[in-house]
């Protein structure tokens, strides 16, 4: 991530003025286990504008995955709800029940976790996994089905996909296996795709490869991208929005360039201060 | 893979080598077992000879195993005959038996831990936590007994302790061995429902002993997959509930499962014997226990190398089925 | 993070529960929070081994009758005096059952202490010394294990003759060999940590390590096994009892109590062999509760 390069990505095209897919209003709760039941999320409050990648910035505990779990109501049981709903497409998605969130889930929000090796079933091969999302959701054949497996790792740039079709996530390098996980969660076509940091981790060059393959996959299917991470250069390169936050709240939000070139809370100076980014006067 | 075949070769003379010392330094002179009272010492002399005892421990010891590894048990002096046809005679009563017992342990077992792992901390969990604790703090005679008083004495639903026919009734012809199979094949299908009635008790007894910890080990094995990362993504990409339990998360947590279910048939062969005391069953756990009563030391030990070989097999058919099913470790 | 890194596991089987309450009172539907219930099985467990403490050394001073005493009424239901009934030789079985509470308790404990003892030593040498002493140790481990428990136990009681002190002996040695490589598990696992890289820097001597260092860190789970093993070993003992090996004829003992009832039962007199049932599952249970607890506690991966 050169500092340079920093600000004005040559990938990025002018700011889409999409309405918002998903509305975050006033989110916040606590978990039963803590001793003192402190609020760990606090009115957070964001949204999503449609087509666009939207990044979601801040450190460990800042509440970031937690809200993104929210989203697609997979947080932990633990996590209490005291205020606050998610709207996707006009739907509160904290009142849905489990059948209607099954039929969202992976078909129309598709999320992307860290560690795709652990989160890959050991047991079944990749395309086995692929192959069981599009037949759950799209009610294809077990033949079609696996040939849509096969394309999705085509998607993702995995060479020779009818070998590595058939290929166990133990037999996948890191890189290779985020790609597998990104296969599968882009299979059904979902509208809105959230990743939880799916670069942490990996070697420098593997993320370069990974992001740059999320971005092109993003802008050419219009697809509205919800990239969480604590990595800032990876934010400037890649998004039209950032959402900065800290200790379960949000502390600024807005497009890409008004945070990291004018941002308004202290705690954003700090974190440009620190990841060293050149800001363009 | 072939290593592990080897190994029970080791462990099989070991254990040979074990209940050969273990009779020989312990049970004393069995030459008083075998002469009549009143012996004379020439008389005992010839006993001792014929038996082999008058040559070193060694020879002795070579002997033994060279008669074992012939398929020789020794002779049981209680019935005069090998301990090897003794053993097989018996056997297919307490094979039927166990066998029974052990795919009850097992159907009911996984699913009852499957359940009690999804519904964790609420009532169907507690209610099974504590039907598995009894199958593994109850003794199996006390089971039996009880069951026996439930529906013997006091309900009158199943036959009483006699065996695995009623009194007086003869089999089958013999193909198997296995009465639920030998009255089918013969047509006779009152003597199954017969021979079934008095299966059940026994059965339930043995089985209950086996599915407390099967239930317990897939319970525990269940929670860890059900927290693991590949079924947050299952759950993430919206699969079915039936789906993430029983072909995600299951396959999985089957590794611990299986090798609790290879350390059950060792608890089948203890069993067998309480049980086969409890209902009158003439199986190898009941020649067992009369081979003690007599101080037939050979006939005990040639039924504990039996059990103790047949174990280690079934532990090694466990372990390559482990290694099967995972394929991280085919590579 | 704020978020844990394992799923959550309320999506496995999100049903219908009570709230908690806190700062900010829950919204939207509600759902099943965890909620811890090992700690009540550990103090029932606790709460009951001392109870049959106290019966044990209760038993010594005294019973309702004489356990040993014959003569009274044959095969009396139970109620008064007879709380428990009595049996076939007028014996009063709730005194009986006080009674087998010594010998039971005793051999378990000893036996387990004993197995305890040995096991960790040799198995805590076999993980710091490694090479040989870790590999003969191993493959006589692996001999021992292919006998059925049970059936190994009436093989060497058998041979040995009836006794407390010889039934408590074989015993240990037939828990020792889970011992030995649970302590060796758990000192191999140890071996390479940091402090024990400090300790041997310092210049401790190897013994000293192993010993002072590594072993009280591992006691954790070895105890919570512990529990469960002496379950087993009361099982045993009380399936001994019951085959009739082992206890010299008409001492009081769960599982030949058992035993003599057994014909009672056909004939409808259940108290006999009921009673010392539930002694024997009190016992047992106890002990499995307490081992669990045990392992909750020592669990590294328990939620705190």
């Amino acid at each position: 991530m050169s500092a340079d390069a920093a600000v004005t990505p040559a990938a990025r095209r002018r700011a889409p003025a999409g309405d918002a897919i998903l509305e975050i209003e006033n989110y916040g709760g606590y978990f039963s286990t803590s001793t003192d039941h402190a609020p760990t999320l606090k009115g957070v409050t964001y949204s999503l504008a449609r087509g666009a990648i939207t990044a979601i910035v801040g450190e460990t505990g800042s509440g970031k995955s937690l809200t993104a779990l929210s989203v697609l109501q997979i947080q932990p049981a633990s996590f209490v709800r005291t205020s606050g709903r998610i709207l996707f497409d006009g739907q509160d998605l904290t009142e849905l029940d489990e059948q209607a969130l099954r039929g969202i889930r992976g078909a129309r929000i598709s999320m992307v976790f860290q560690d795709a090796r652990a989160a890959l079933n050991p047991v079944f091969t990749v395309g086995r996994q692929i192959a069981d999302v599009c037949r759950l959701h799209q009610g294809l054949s077990r033949k079609d089905a696996a040939d849509a497996a096969v394309a999705a790792l085509r998607l993702v740039h995995i060479p020779d996909p009818e070998r590595r079709v058939r290929q166990y996530p133990h037999e996948f390098s890191g890189g290779m296996a985020q790609r597998v996980m990104i296969a599968m969660a882009l299979v059904c076509q979902p509208e809105l795709l959230i990743l939880d940091e799916p670069t942490t981790g990996l070697d420098v060059t593997i993320q370069a490869e990974i992001i740059a393959l999320i971005t092109e996959l993003c802008r050419e299917t219009e697809l509205t991208t919800c990239l969480i991470t604590h990595d800032l250069g990876v934010v400037a390169e890649t998004c039209d929005y950032a959402v900065v936050m800290r200790r379960g709240e949000v502390l600024e939000k807005g497009t890409c360039e008004q945070v990291l070139t004018a941002p308004r809370h202290e705690y954003t100076q700090q974190l440009l201060a620190a990841s060293r980014l050149v800001e363009n006067a | 893979m072939f290593t592990r075949l080897l190994w029970v070769i080791p462990v099989a003379v070991g254990v040979m080598t074990i209940t050969f010392f273990v009779g020989r330094v312990f049970s004393g002179d069995p030459t008083n077992l075998y002469a009549p009272p009143q012996a004379d010492a020439a008389l005992r002399a010839k006993v001792r000879a014929s038996l082999g005892l008058d040559k070193p421990l060694i020879n002795q010891y070579v002997t033994y195993l060279d008669d074992l590894l012939h398929g020789n048990l020794g002779t049981s002096f209680t019935t005069g005959r090998g301990v090897g046809s003794d053993l097989l005679e018996r056997m297919p009563a307490t094979l039927e038996l166990g066998l029974i017992a052990l795919t009850l342990g097992i159907l009911i077992g996984v699913p009852l831990g499957v359940l009690a792992a999804v519904k964790r901390d609420q009532w169907p969990d507690f209610l099974i936590r504590v039907f598995s604790l009894g199958g593994m703090a109850l003794p199996a005679f006390w089971v039996g007994l009880i069951l026996l008083w439930l529906f013997f004495v006091s309900w009158g639903f199943l036959p009483g302790p006699v065996g695995r026919l009623p009194v007086n009734v003869p089999g089958p012809p013999t193909v198997t061995g296995f009465l639920l199979i030998d009255t089918l094949l013969a047509g006779e299908f009152s003597l199954w429902w017969q021979a079934a009635r008095q299966l059940v008790l026994p059965a339930l007894t043995l089985g209950y002993g086996a599915l407390g910890p099967i239930a317990r080990v897939t319970r525990a094995s269940m929670v860890d997959a059900l927290e693991s990362e590949y079924v947050r993504t299952a759950v993430a990409m919206g699969h079915r509930r039936s789906t993430i339990w029983f072909q995600y998360a299951l396959r999985n947590a089957l590794p611990p499962v299986l090798t609790m279910i290879g350390t059950t048939v060792g608890y089948l062969f203890s069993g067998a014997v309480l049980v086969e005391a409890v209902f009158g069953w003439p199986g190898v756990g009941a020649y067992a226990l009369q081979a003690i009563q007599n101080s037939d030391f050979a006939a005990l030990q040639g039924f504990v190398i039996y059990a103790a070989v047949l174990f280690v097999l079934c532990y090694l058919i466990v372990d390559l089925l482990c290694l099967a099913i995972d394929p991280r470790t085919r590579a | 993070m704020t978020t844990p890194t394992r799923s959550a596991a309320g999506v496995a089987d999100p049903s219908e529960s009570g709230v908690g309450g806190g700062t900010a009172s829950p919204v939207g539907k509600r759902r099943w929070r965890p909620r811890p219930t090992g700690a009540l099985g550990f103090r029932i467990g606790v709460g009951l081994l001392v109870c049959y403490l106290l019966v044990a050394v209760t038993s010594y001073f005294w019973t309702p009758f004489d356990p040993l005493g014959v003569g009274g009424d044959v095969l009396v239901k139970p109620g008064m005096p007879y709380l428990f009934g009595t049996d076939r030789l007028g014996e009063d079985v709730f005194s009986r059952t006080m009674a087998a509470t010594r010998y039971d308790l005793l051999i378990t404990v000893a036996s387990v202490c004993l197995a305890l003892v040995l096991g960790t030593v040799l198995g805590t040498i076999g993980g710091y010394y490694g090479k040989f002493w870790d590999g003969a140790i191993m493959r006589a481990i692996e001999t021992f294990n292919a006998f059925p428990t049970l059936l190994f136990a009436m093989l060497i009681v058998s041979a040995v003759g009836p006794g407390i002190l010889n039934i408590i002996v074989v015993l240990a040695f037939v828990g020792l060999p889970s011992y030995l490589r649970l302590a060796r598990a758990e000192v191999l696992s140890r071996k390479t940590w940091q402090f024990a890289e400090a300790a041997r820097m310092v210049g401790c001597r190897s013994w000293r390590i192993a010993f002072r260092h590594l072993l009280p860190n591992s006691i954790g789970p070895l105890l919570a096994f512990t529990a469960v093993n002496a379950a087993w070993v009361a099982l045993i003992t009380a399936s001994l009892g019951y085959l009739g090996i082992g206890l010299q004829p008409g001492v009081p003992e769960w599982g030949s109590m058992i035993a003599n009832g057994q014909d009672g039962i056909i004939t409808g007199q259940w108290w006999v062999s009921f009673f010392p049932g539930m002694a024997i599952l009190g016992m047992t249970g106890s002990l499995y509760l307490l081992g669990d607890g045990l392992g909750d506690r020592f669990d590294p991966r328990r939620r705190r």
